[in-house]
């Protein structure tokens, strides 16, 4: 196979060239490949020329070469010369030039063969020059007749060659035309070699000229090379030439064997003859038919070698696109991989997730159907909720039929707007816990809902509030503290000098009057400051000094106060009840026993002006609470001083005795303890102190001090 | 004195101590013809409203010059100077307070419940009576008030 071939078979293949390139235009040929045609067309365009130029000037050399032979015609000559000069431009491919030279050439083998069919000259010989030589033939033309028909095959051929033939066939023609006139000659000289006459001479006619034969020889080839190499490009080299030619050609040989075996043998021996003749047909088909099967095989092969070019290449691309397949292949691979780990992760969040996830999906009833529920759901749920699928929201969570929520869950899924609420809960109007919801839209109509149960964080933060609370009600105490303090401290000291001033004033004066009771007021003010500051130590105490925790008796504890209260009692008239049997708290008993002894003392005061002071220490369970209490059956206290009472230095009546700081320190030993203190007026008049404190080892809590 | 008419003066101090040197000392300085002393806030707003024993118009004339102490039993000075300055008539009395603290949260309050003036009961003998001089002369001499509130503003 060679490049050509490859470059061929892939412009085909590609598309480049269409079937019809090379029938309908002109071949592309170079002068090269005209090389051989042209050489034989100008060696006879030569000998023509010369036999001219013999005949005009009288040359016997150039005219009769051989002494004796037939000399060629000068019409044979311009006709040899046409012919030449048609082969050496053959590669201009110019149908005009065909087509002139082939007309003429045709008309000088037309005139002569119609001198030999009328039987006499028409002085078509002499035409252009006068014959000085004579060839000692008679007959119409001095010209031979298978000369003439020589001329009229080849013009014949030239001007087919001009046509613009479809196919192979024409130029199939013009091969053949070329071969027979090329085996014609071929004929005519064996003839004179071998002396055979009828080779060369038909009938009384004039024979052919040697050189005639010569040149019909090398035109003959000439026009079938040229012919070959048109009908080559024009029909693909499908064309068997060589096959067809050699048949002629040996076809021809054994017409010439025949030619002279029949002249030379007796008449009873001609069958000899007839049986070379066939023997040479026979010969000539078989040649013609074995070059043509071998032709066919070779073609076979070219073809086949095209073939496995299309297909190697076929095969390259198919191993290009198959390689394509395999990385696509590969690709594919990675995608499910990939998808099957996410798959798998997704699958591993969704069950190792601390956060609850329930999946749902809106059907076509506007129901959110729970389709998943992870562990950590059912962990935050307190049930299986993975047994819910399947169910719509509000059959799933009952509680969540008809709200407003349900709602908003579905408009997520619908608008695929996130939504992130706390959802709290309540238990008997008690907090039950909180949970931080996310709801999302994860593909079309599907939503997730995502929760976390942060109910200890919001105690967390509902305690931290409640201590924020507290210390700002320390600050504010502790403000209210310096406060009164300074307010109250100065008090005394802006007596003690003013009187001390006046006094002197009136000492001045000799006032004497007024001396006494003055004196008396700047003792009264010591005395209160005196009072004031001890009390302050006491209630500053509170906080830092507290003893242990021990288990207490309220019964006996009141019992022991009421009797360090002995005189203050009697003094008062007064009658103290205690209820027996009273339960037993924890804390530290000292503390408990100021907060009785203050509480007693403060019911005294209270009902100072009562007839018959009665005061009532007892228990009673409010919802399971056990709460103390100290009533008095004085006038009691007004709802808006209830809560001004334990401040600091507060005072309801000027009247009263004390430094107002007694009931701070009551509330804030029982505060200390954990418990609540708080005034009642009890159904019988009076007011009622209460209290809780704690009733077990675990309720006490001193967190809030700085036990050190 | 500059005013010839008779000056009623409502104080309202809770402390007998302190209430003693300020009506000594007016009365020293022969400052104002009638001092009305209440013990505590509701006593004060009593008076001034004419409430319970206060009923009667002779008991309780309307005064020229309030002077409050902050801390008092039951109902606050605050309390009461909110009450004053929040009626239409009683507005128009100036209130000056007098007390022991000095603390900056009771001074902006007094003031932004309209106060008049706010004055601390100084320690020393010599700058309370120089103190209770200057006031009385002050408030009820060279400060003009209006002689009878009621007659004024009262819809």
């Amino acid at each position: 196979m060679t490049g050509d071939d490859i470059q061929e078979a892939e412009r085909v293949r590609a598309g480049t060239k269409s079937p019809d390139d090379g029938v309908s235009a002109r071949p592309n040929l170079g002068r090269h490949e005209f090389a051989l045609s042209a050489l034989l067309g100008s060696a006879a365009a030569l000998v023509g020329l010369s036999v001219i130029a013999g005949w005009i000037f009288h040359v016997r050399f150039l005219v009769q070469p051989i002494p004796g032979a037939v000399p060629m015609q000068f019409n044979t000559a311009l006709g040899m010369l046409l012919i030449g000069l048609a082969l050496i431009v053959a590669h201009r491919k110019s149908p005009w030039i065909f087509a002139a030279l082939g007309a003429a050439t045709a008309l000088i083998g037309i005139a002569t063969i119609s001198q030999y069919a009328a039987g006499r000259s028409l002085g078509f010989d002499d035409l252009f020059v006068k014959a000085w030589i004579t060839n000692g033939f008679t007959g119409p033309s001095a010209m031979a007749p298978n000369t003439a028909v020589c001329f009229l095959i080849l013009g014949s051929a030239l001007i087919t060659m001009s046509l613009k033939l479809r196919g192979e066939k024409g130029y199939y023609y013009v091969a053949l035309a070329g071969a027979i006139v090329s085996s014609l000659g071929g004929i005519a000289l064996c003839g004179y070699i071998f002396g055979i006459e009828t080779a060369y001479g038909w009938g009384m006619f004039t024979r052919m000229a040697p050189t005639t034969a010569f040149c019909f020889i090398l035109l003959g080839a000439g026009i079938a090379h040229a012919a070959k190499i048109y009908g080559d490009k024009m029909a693909g080299g499908r064309v068997f030439w060589l096959a067809s030619i050699s048949a002629i050609a040996v076809f021809a040989g054994s017409v010439a064997l025949w030619q002279a075996l029949y002249v030379h043998l007796e008449d009873t021996d001609k069958s000899a003859a007839a049986i070379v003749f066939l023997a040479g047909i026979a010969m000539a088909a078989l040649l013609g038919l074995a070059i043509r099967n071998g032709q066919i095989t070779r073609d076979q092969k070219t073809r086949l070698a095209l073939l496995n070019v299309a297909l190697e290449t076929k095969l390259a691309e198919l191993e290009v696109t198959l390689e394509a397949l395999r990385r696509a292949e590969g690709q594919k691979s990675i995608f499910e991989t990939a998808k099957q780990l996410a798959e798998v992760s997704f699958l591993a969040i969704f069950r190792a997730s601390p956060m609850g996830m329930c999946l749902y999906e809106l059907d076509e009833a506007d129901n959110l159907i729970l389709i998943h529920a992870n562990p950590a759901a059912s962990r935050i749920f307190g049930f299986e909720v993975s047994h819910l699928t399947g169910l719509p929201m509000e059959e799933a969570f009952p509680a969540m039929k008809g709200t407003e929520l349900l709602e908003r869950y579905k408009s997520v899924a619908k608008t695929g707007e996130p939504l992130q609420i706390e959802e709290t809960f309540y238990e008997d109007d008690n907090f039950a816990g909180a949970y931080d919801v996310h709801a999302f839209k994860t593909v079309a109509r599907r939503m997730c809902i995502m929760f976390m149960d942060v109910t200890e964080r919001r105690k967390f933060a509902v305690e931290r509030e409640r201590l924020i609370r507290e210390l700002e009600a320390k600050n504010a105490e502790l403000e209210r503290f310096t406060y009164t303090v300074s307010h109250d401290l100065r008090s005394p000291l802006i007596t003690i000098k003013s009187f001390v001033g006046m006094i002197g004033q009136d000492a001045e004066k000799g006032r004497i009057d007024r001396m006494q009771g003055d004196l008396g007021r700047i003792a009264a003010a010591a005395d209160k400051m005196d009072n004031l500051l001890s009390e302050l130590l006491e209630l500053s105490r509170i906080g830092r000094i507290i003893g242990p925790t021990e288990r207490i008796d309220m019964s006996a504890l009141f019992r022991d106060v009421v009797e360090l209260l002995d005189g203050r009692i009697r003094e008062s008239d007064a009658r103290v009840e205690i209820e027996d049997g009273m339960p037993d708290v924890f804390g530290d008993k000292q503390r408990i026993m100021e907060v009785a002894q203050n509480l007693i003392d403060n019911a005294l005061k209270f009902s100072a002006e009562t007839v018959a002071p009665l005061v009532k220490i007892g228990h009673e369970t409010r919802d399971g609470e056990t709460v103390f209490y100290v009533s008095d059956n004085g006038p009691g206290i007004e709802p808006q001083y209830r809560e001004k009472v334990f401040g600091l230095f507060e005072k309801l009546s000027i009247d009263s005795a004390g430094t107002g700081v007694g009931l701070a320190l009551v509330k804030r030993i029982v505060e200390f303890h954990g418990g609540r203190i708080w005034v009642e007026p009890p159904s019988g008049g009076g007011a009622a102190f209460y209290f809780t404190l704690p009733l077990t080892l675990q309720d006490t809590n001193f967190t809030k001090g700085t036990e050190k | 004195m500059i005013q010839g008419v008779p000056l009623e003066v409502l104080l309202v101090e809770d402390n007998p101590d302190h209430a003693e040197m300020i009506l000594r000392t007016l009365a020293d300085h022969r400052v104002a013809n009638r001092i009305h002393h209440v013990m505590d806030g509701e006593m004060a707003l009593d008076y001034l409203y004419r409430r319970g024993e206060f009923s009667d118009a002779a008991n309780s004339p309307v005064p020229n010059l309030i002077l409050l102490d902050l801390r008092l039993p039951k109902v606050d000075g605050l309390e009461v100077l909110k009450s004053v300055k929040q009626d239409e008539v009683l507005q128009k009395i100036p209130v000056v307070i007098l007390t022991t603290s000095s603390a900056e949260t009771d001074v902006a309050r007094a003031y932004e419940h309209s106060a008049n003036s706010y004055l601390v009961k100084p320690i020393d003998f010599g700058q309370f009576t120089k103190m209770m001089e200057d006031l009385g002369f002050y408030w009820l001499g060279w400060n003009f008030s209006i002689k009878s509130p009621g007659k004024f503003g009262r819809k």
